[in-house]
């Protein structure tokens, strides 16, 4: 299981450490728009997949519905922008309360379910959220929104259509931040209980912890920092639609990085996105996006068959033998 | 009109029983919930469309093809892909169907192209009518069949040993490895019979719908709303509770508004998992 | 729990870290050394972020081989000849329909590939995305299908569209459903409007009851208003309200062949009737055709219809050549992206220079006539919006004898068949 993630050895912190400082400086070497374009998307991942990983991989709640709160992020900053003519940088404090409040409202009634239960819950709460959006017209429908562009450089629209390194500095400093609260979570008390409770449950119960205060807690902080990712995404691609933020295969882009790289734990899913982005645009380029996505599929395949608890979790396995049993 | 919609309701409902069959027994016996399923008919879909295209088989008989293709289809994919993962973690065993239905879907896609396939048996256009009700041949036989198997499937689960040994599989898998059962050797079985059944569904399907990578996708949803409707384990309640949503869907399409026809399935799916987590049938869960 | 003391060393951690990025940076720098991205002076690259993936693909895989092939047609006959002589080159880029992917591979089009102008024809939501990415860098962007409105309404100083919008073209439906009236001397008093859930849908339904609030060409009683969801596992239940309301003419915009196609057959199987059905796209895909006499008496606005190749026999060995490539039938997107090329050729060869903001200033002024273009527009010329003023949407009608062009009047090769026959009246 993967309990063993706190045997992480430090150095994996130095490693981090210099490679972030080395992405920071990046941009300055200019290297154009498009690697731009594709290391935010590789921050915005690894950022999403950590935000999944903090209910999933910590709490044991398997969410197949988290682009719910995606969506509801990004259409926060959305609505607020166009209908009401609002900086969208409200959507980063109205977006997260939205979800906060969504995801306290599923998770109550929810989260007693058992494993399969719970995923099928929360990916069918996903659909009735996204057939629903598409039907609301007040927000768009299955139009959904379209931004006006201001095709200039504006901080109080939180646009940059002109300059895409300050979504790249934007995401990149949120993924710091998403990192960072991973790790404090996973070495206070708190974290401790919720891997309490996602390992034996009745046995967390019977240790007087309040499971369901604790998921719901992590479950809000989780939702809290999707919508927020959900504005950035609105921000960038200046359209909004309800199949492109809600769908099921939104969930599964945030899960899959997480999956590869180390659930529950902290770093996992960061070097998970690390390594499937980079190369499923690479796949892009040379067999096209279907393949791409059978490819996906088949490491996805792989990964549960060979290292269920990710990468990460194989490599500490094998640096920190024994006295563990491995499984 | 209304019950010209109800009855319409009865057919759509018995093809989603068809299809839930598998994946509640798969769920019943190996506690795994499969993804690929829908993706899977819409793999015998298309064997169906070759078939009539190619060599001018009638769907209704390239089921004596499909259902011993796809029952072998099922006891592969029980051995390789759901082997393996049968003792692993519960994320593994969700996660391995779902990149099982990308690699079937994608695959399809990037071969057969995004094109709409339509097969054209000689009865497509053949009507039934009563007064104002009508009823169109293709789906008419499909209702058949899917009654028929369903019957069928009861006779084989109640009374031949292989049928009751899955039974007590689902019931209790240790006990019934303790009486002699091979296990193993029933959940081939019954992964090949579930997804049989559903290769039949893609057959019966394709005589009055469009084929298309996706279409695999949108009777798989509703066939996981009828497993949980029905109590997932119990293939009588997969049955009953195809109908019921089949009939609901039409009616709120018809009463209400088209554009919540599904997502209505899908909250009545939501409140039954709070509400009555085993389903209309309540059977009582395994842990 | 101790680690381990075979963990790897602070020091040893350091250095792997060190070399990863030097290995990447330099990575980087032999690639842009390597491959440079300044294109050779003697090839101008054309950028078609269409989608190669995703629920717009049978799109994009159509028009990619017609795309290449006209090209490759056009280098034979020497290329852009006011540049030398210089060779065009298209470089795909695939969107998978998805819009944030979309703006992505634009800006990689015009960034990395240094392509002077793009040319799309698919989902507008992408097109829209597109447009923003092209008005950015300056680059101007051909639009050979995307129909909504707004892409011409947003005051993109680059974007150009040689289709028709969608209000242009619901405006189109019903003034032909007016003369219609006046031809057969039958009045409609209800219509119904029926669209799935997806952008284009619901943006054509819109346009539609726009249409109809124009006291010229509107004025007709909406019954019903469907929104499906896409692909649906079935529509009984629609159709079954359709037939309550009882509108004499359907007014559609159904995106995917295969909803169209169990629309219709619903409709037999309901036995109900009506005057006429209006399709907005969806039903001119060959596979709707390909079912039969059921499909029958739809009438389509579309730039293109088979009967244009009897006004323009030219146009037919292009068709043949689609059909070869791709085993279907010659359709208006295909169509469409190689009316985009020929106007990008023209435009080249006027403006004799590769820097975009030049070819947009040419793009602004010039005037292609109708005989160059395999669709049925009176030519074309952009607006100061960048709309075609002479997109002109062909009316066909699905008869026994194929598409046929059945208006505007001055167009109409055939008459149009109307009131549809009952379907008892077809017979089986």
């Amino acid at each position: 299981m993967y309990r063993k993630s706190e045997l992480l050895p430090h150095q994996i912190h130095w490693i981090t450490i210099v490679i972030f400082a080395a992405l920071a400086i990046f941009p300055c070497l200019n290297p154009g728009e498009f690697l731009i374009d594709v290391i935010f998307m590789l921050f915005h991942y690894a950022y999403l997949a950590l935000c999944w990983n903090l209910i999933s991989g910590f709490a044991g709640q398997f969410s197949l519905g988290h682009a719910a709160y995606y969506g509801v992020g990004a259409y926060t900053a959305g609505v607020l922008f166009m209908r009401f003519g609002l900086t969208p940088w409200l959507g980063m404090l109205l977006g997260p309360m939205l979800t906060a409040a969504l995801a306290l409202a599923i998770g109550y009634p929810t989260f007693r379910l058992r494993y399969h239960y719970y995923a099928l819950a929360s990916l069918a709460l996903a659909e009735v959220m996204r057939l629903l959006f598409l039907s609301w017209d007040y927000i768009g429908g299955a139009y959904g929104i379209w931004y006006k562009p201001v095709l200039r450089y504006s901080w109080i629209d939180f646009q940059f259509t002109a300059d895409h390194i300050v979504y790249y500095y934007i995401m990149f400093a949120m993924l710091c931040g998403a990192l960072l609260l991973t790790w404090k979570i996973r070495h206070s008390d708190f974290g401790l209980r919720l891997m309490a409770l996602r390992d034996d449950e009745e046995a967390a119960k019977s240790l007087s912890i309040n499971t369901l205060a604790n998921k719901l807690a992590i479950a809000t902080i989780s939702a809290g920092l999707t919508a927020m990712a959900g504005v950035v995404y609105a921000q960038f691609t200046l359209f909004i639609e309800p199949d492109s933020t809600m769908s099921i295969w939104v969930t599964m882009d945030m899960l899959l990085p997480a999956m590869l790289g180390g659930l529950g734990i902290t770093y996992g899913p960061v070097i998970g996105a690390f390594i499937l982005i980079p190369i499923s645009w690479a796949l892009r380029a040379f067999i096209g996006s279907t393949l791409q996505v059978v490819i996906r599929g088949i490491i996805l395949m792989l990964i549960v068959a060979f290292m269920p608890d990710g990468l990460l979790q194989v490599i500490i396995n094998r640096i920190t033998r024994p006295a563990l049993i491995r499984r | 009109m209304l019950i010209q919609v109800i009855l319409n309701g009865f057919c759509l409902g018995a093809i989603y029983s068809l299809v839930s069959i598998g994946l509640t027994l798969i769920w019943g016996t190996m506690k795994i919930i499969n993804f690929s399923h829908g993706s899977l008919m819409m793999v015998s879909m298309y064997i169906s469309f070759w078939l009539w295209l190619i060599i001018d088989l009638d769907p209704l008989i390239s089921i004596f093809i499909i259902f011993p293709l796809m029952y072998g289809v099922g006891y592969l994919f029980q051995r390789f892909i759901i082997m393996p993962i049968l003792e692993a973690e519960r994320h593994a065993q969700l996660l391995m169907t779902f990149g099982l239905m990308l690699v079937i879907k994608n695959t399809v896609l990037y071969f057969w192209r995004a094109d709409y396939r339509v097969v054209l048996p000689f009865y497509a256009d053949l009507f039934f009518r009563m007064g104002e009700i009508v009823f169109d041949a293709p789906r008419v036989i499909a209702f058949t069949a899917a009654i028929a198997l369903s019957i069928g499937l009861h006779f084989f689960m109640t009374k031949t040993s292989t049928g009751v040994a899955i039974r007590a599989v689902a019931q209790d898998s240790e006990a019934a490895s303790a009486m002699g059962i091979n296990v193993h050797k029933i959940y081939g079985i019954t992964c090949g019979l579930g997804t049989a059944f559903a290769g039949v569904a893609g057959a019966l399907i394709s005589t009055y719908y469009p084929v298309h990578p996706d279409v695999g996708t949108a009777f798989m949803f509703m066939a996981f709303v009828t497993m949980v409707l029905g109590s997932m384990g119990n293939y009588l309640g997969a049955i009953v509770a195809g109908l019921i949503i089949g009939v609901t869907e039409g009616v709120t399409a018809y009463l209400l508004s088209s554009s919540i026809r599904q997502a209505v399935a899908f909250i009545v799916f939501v409140l039954t998992l709070l509400l009555k987590p085993e389903g209309l049938f309540g059977r009582v869960l395994r842990r | 729990m101790k680690v381990d003391k075979r963990a790897i060393s602070k020091v040893v951690a350091v250095v792997i870290a060190v070399i990863v990025i030097v290995v990447a940076v330099s990575g980087y720098f032999a690639y842009t050394t390597l491959f440079p991205p300044t294109p050779k002076v003697t090839e101008v690259r054309i950028g078609c972020p269409y989608p190669l993936s995703g629920t717009a693909a049978t799109i994009g895989l159509d028009c990619k081989p017609l795309i290449e092939w006209f090209i490759d047609q056009i280098n034979k006959e020497g290329g852009i000849k006011s540049l030398g002589g210089a060779k065009l080159k298209a470089i795909f880029a695939d969107t998978e329909s998805k819009p944030e992917i979309a703006r992505v591979q634009a800006a990689k089009l015009i960034t990395e590939d240094k392509c002077v102008v793009l040319m799309d024809g698919t989902l507008s939501g992408n097109a829209l995305t597109q447009a923003e990415e092209c008005e950015k860098y300056g680059v101007p962007i051909i639009l050979g299908a995307s129909s909504s409105p707004t892409l011409t309404e947003s005051g993109f100083k680059y974007t150009f569209r040689h289709w028709a919008h969608d209000k242009m073209l619901a405006r189109s439906l019903f003034a032909f459903l007016k003369h219609l009236e006046k031809e057969s001397g039958k009045k409609v008093e209800t219509i119904a409007i029926v669209t799935d859930n997806t952008l284009f849908g619901v943006d054509c339904g819109k346009a539609y009851k726009l249409a109809n609030e124009d006291p010229e060409v509107g004025g007709y009683k909406i019954v019903e208003y469907i929104e499906f969801p896409i692909g649906a596992t079935d529509l009984t239940s629609e159709v079954a309200r359709l037939k309550v309301a009882k509108p004499q003419a359907l007014f559609l915009s159904v995106t995917v062949a295969g909803d169209c196609i169990l629309l219709q057959r619903t409709f037999k199987k309901m036995d109900f009737n009506f005057w006429a059905l209006f399709s907005a796209s969806g039903h001119h895909m060959p596979e709707y055709a390909a079912i039969g006499k059921t499909a029958w008496y739809v009438y389509i606005r579309l730039p293109y219809g088979p009967d244009l190749l009897t006004a323009k026999p030219w146009v037919k060995p292009i068709a043949d050549k689609f059909k070869e490539m791709t085993g279907r039938e010659f359709h208006a997107y295909p169509a469409a992206a190689y009316a985009s090329l020929v106007l990008i050729r023209e435009v080249l060869e006027k403006c004799g220079s590769t820097d975009p903001k030049k070819i947009r200033d040419t793009l602004a002024e010039i005037f292609i006539s109708p005989e160059k273009l395999p669709l049925a527009h009176g030519g074309i010329k952009f607006d100061g919006n960048g709309q075609n003023i002479y997109a002109l949407p062909v009316i066909n009608q699905l008869q026994e004898t194929g598409w046929r062009t059945v208006g505007p009047a001055d167009v109409a090769v055939v008459k149009a068949i109307f009131p549809q026959p009952t379907w008892a009246e077809r017979g089986d």
